[in-house]
């Protein structure tokens, strides 16, 4: 029953392409963002809060269609994208990166915030004391503590971002072979009749990947709570 | 030290507003809990910034609200040990005491090494355990020891000790003193015990409600009626610098020299790990002190001082009687009932009489 055709191949191995590329982009702004937001006490901090998390509720179509508006070929990035650097990110596989990052990163700064939160505040200032610049505290302290809870919000992202239908379709278009993520595939299968074993084979193989980077993901974030509940005990 | 501080701090309904100057290497801050002492040293450390006044340690001005003046934390070399050691849960322990040793520039002209504190602080045996695996008291000692490898010039100490058992309390207290003198780092103590301060230095700054109430040697501070008062609560303790002179095993005493009058002999309970000649504080709490108006021959007080009164403070919820005697000035807790019956006033001539058993070491 699992023998896949060449297409459905290319459908997974694009979901996942895109899905990495996803947990690559937003590690630096989720980890940045949620530092902010764990650490920072700032004028507009809930206007931020908003923004960042407004793809969460917002339906995915929107998404997508604020991205056509704003990275389209009329959009104002989109044009000062072609003309500067010739990049167009529309009806490309990019363009589902784009748009399923989007759609991500408010889970994955939602993870950081939390891990970046657990870490002790009072190790930091420890460090301050003994003569280590903020930076370097980031760095040598709370990035390695907040490290498993991190790692388990990109995998989270990733997670998202092979489920991510509507932003990715109005965004980048369903184009075989280049854009047609698995959810897309099944989409595309289930829309012609007699197609239904495809559909199922690729139903399946979508499951097994979620569930798999799920898994993961908990694992890592219950690894992080643990680290940290010892280290409030000291 | 020369340490200027002027501070207003609004924290909440909690008002810090003191100001003190020291001039001496070592000093006590003691007052009762929430009087803002920690905050006074998050303050020093630059880990809050005061709403009004100045800092100034040394030559180097460390805040100064009027000149919008604040060298932040990690600028201003002030190595603080915490009561909760915070020991950094992912790295050994030897990372953890090697910390500070990463920023080069720092430490280039520490006259020590890093083998010369793990022997001073005695932490070889554990420098290959997890941080995970050490006792309260270990941790701190590791904790002090990161604080003295970041080679600082001002040491802060925030209650080291307290909720350590009496038994660990020892594991640490004689270090600090030993830190003091051998590494000539300037040093305050927080401390809510009088006795653990005196093992270092009996100079004190009396704090309560947010406010420095008195800054002076601790005898200085029986002496004043008004301070008298702050340090209510506290076991007031003499300190008498003596000489080891020899251990009688059979009596099981051992004698001590005072240091300013070598004649005037102290016997404390036998104390065989003390080397003759060795010079130590010895401490003789104000309330285990008797008086009597002549010698007793048949009683169990082993010291017996000759006196006379030089002064006798009342505050109102103690009376503490000044004596000069042959082992120098003490102060004595007396009751108005014993005041009364020796008719003690200024220039009674005073026998004062301590057990053997009544000398802690310092």
């Amino acid at each position: 029953m699992l023998s896949l055709s060449p297409s459905e191949w290319s459908a997974i191995w694009l979901s996942l392409k895109v899905a990495t590329s996803v947990a690559v982009v937003t590690i630096v702004p989720a980890v940045l963002l949620g530092w902010f937001l764990a650490r920072r006490e700032f004028r507009g901090k809930m206007l931020v809060e908003s923004l960042v998390h407004a793809p969460l509720v917002m339906p995915p179509v929107v998404t997508g269609y604020l991205l056509l508006v704003i990275f389209g070929r009329h959009g104002f990035m989109g044009q000062w994208l072609e003309s500067w650097f010739g990049i167009r990110l529309i009806f490309t596989w990019q363009g589902a990166v784009l748009a399923s990052a989007i759609v991500a990163l408010p889970l994955a700064v939602r993870s950081v915030r939390l891990a970046i939160s657990l870490v002790d505040q009072r190790l930091e200032e420890a460090a301050l004391t003994l003569g280590y610049h903020p930076l370097r505290i980031f760095f040598k302290v709370t990035l390695p503590l907040a490290w498993p809870g991190i790692l388990g919000g990109i995998l989270l992202a990733f997670s998202r971002s092979l489920g991510e239908f509507g932003a990715t379709i109005t965004f980048a278009g369903n184009i075989e072979g280049s854009t047609q993520t698995l959810p897309l595939a099944i989409y595309s299968a289930l829309q012609v009749p007699g197609e239904e074993t495809v559909a199922m084979k690729l139903v399946i193989a979508s499951l097994i990947l979620c569930f798999a980077s799920l898994f993961i993901s908990e694992a890592l974030t219950r690894k992080a709570k643990k680290k940290m509940s010892v280290t409030s005990e000291t | 030290m020369n340490l200027d501080i002027d501070i207003y701090l609004k924290q909440g309904r909690f008002l810090l507003d003191a100001q003190f100057k020291c001039f001496e290497s070592a000093l006590g801050i003691f007052g009762p809990s929430g009087c803002g002492k920690s905050t006074l040293f998050r303050a020093l450390a630059g880990l809050v910034r005061p709403d009004g006044g100045h800092i100034v340690l040394g030559d180097v001005t460390l805040f100064d609200a009027a000149q919008h003046i604040f060298v932040p934390p990690h600028k201003r070399n002030i190595g603080l040990v915490f009561q909760d050691a915070r020991l950094f849960p992912h790295w050994s322990v030897e990372q953890n005491l090697r910390a500070g040793e990463c920023l080069k520039e720092r430490i280039k002209n520490r006259p020590y090494g890093f083998d010369d504190i793990i022997d001073l602080l005695n932490i070889r045996p554990l420098i290959n355990r997890s941080v995970d695996d050490l006792s309260g008291g270990e941790k701190q000692r590791i904790a002090i020891g990161r604080t003295l490898l970041a080679h600082p010039k001002l040491l802060l100490m925030d209650e080291p000790v307290t909720g350590l058992d009496i038994s660990l309390k020892m594991q640490i207290l004689p270090f600090l003193a030993k830190v003091h003198q051998t590494l000539e780092i300037p040093t305050i103590l927080i401390s809510h015990d009088l006795g653990e301060i005196l093992q270092l230095t009996d100079r004190l700054l009396l704090m309560r409600d947010g406010r420095a109430v008195g800054c002076n040697t601790l005898d200085k501070l029986v002496q004043d009626p008004h301070t008298l008062q702050e340090l209510k609560g506290a076991d007031l303790t003499n300190l008498i610098r003596v000489r080891v002179k020899q251990h009688n095993e059979e009596r099981g005493i051992t004698q001590l020299q005072v240091f300013d009058n070598p004649e005037q002999i102290i016997r404390m309970e036998w104390c065989p790990e003390l080397i003759p000649g060795a010079e130590i504080n010895i401490g003789v709490s104000a309330n285990q002190i008797a008086l009597a108006a002549g010698r007793i021959d048949a009683i169990s007080m082993r010291n017996q001082l000759p006196g006379t009164v030089v002064k006798i403070v009342h505050a109102p919820d103690r009376s503490i009687c000044h004596i000069e005697t042959t082992a120098g000035l003490l102060f004595v807790e007396i009751t108005p009932g014993t005041e009364q019956d020796l008719s003690l006033i200024d220039g009674s001539e005073i026998w004062v009489l301590f057990k053997s058993m009544s000398i802690q070491r310092l």
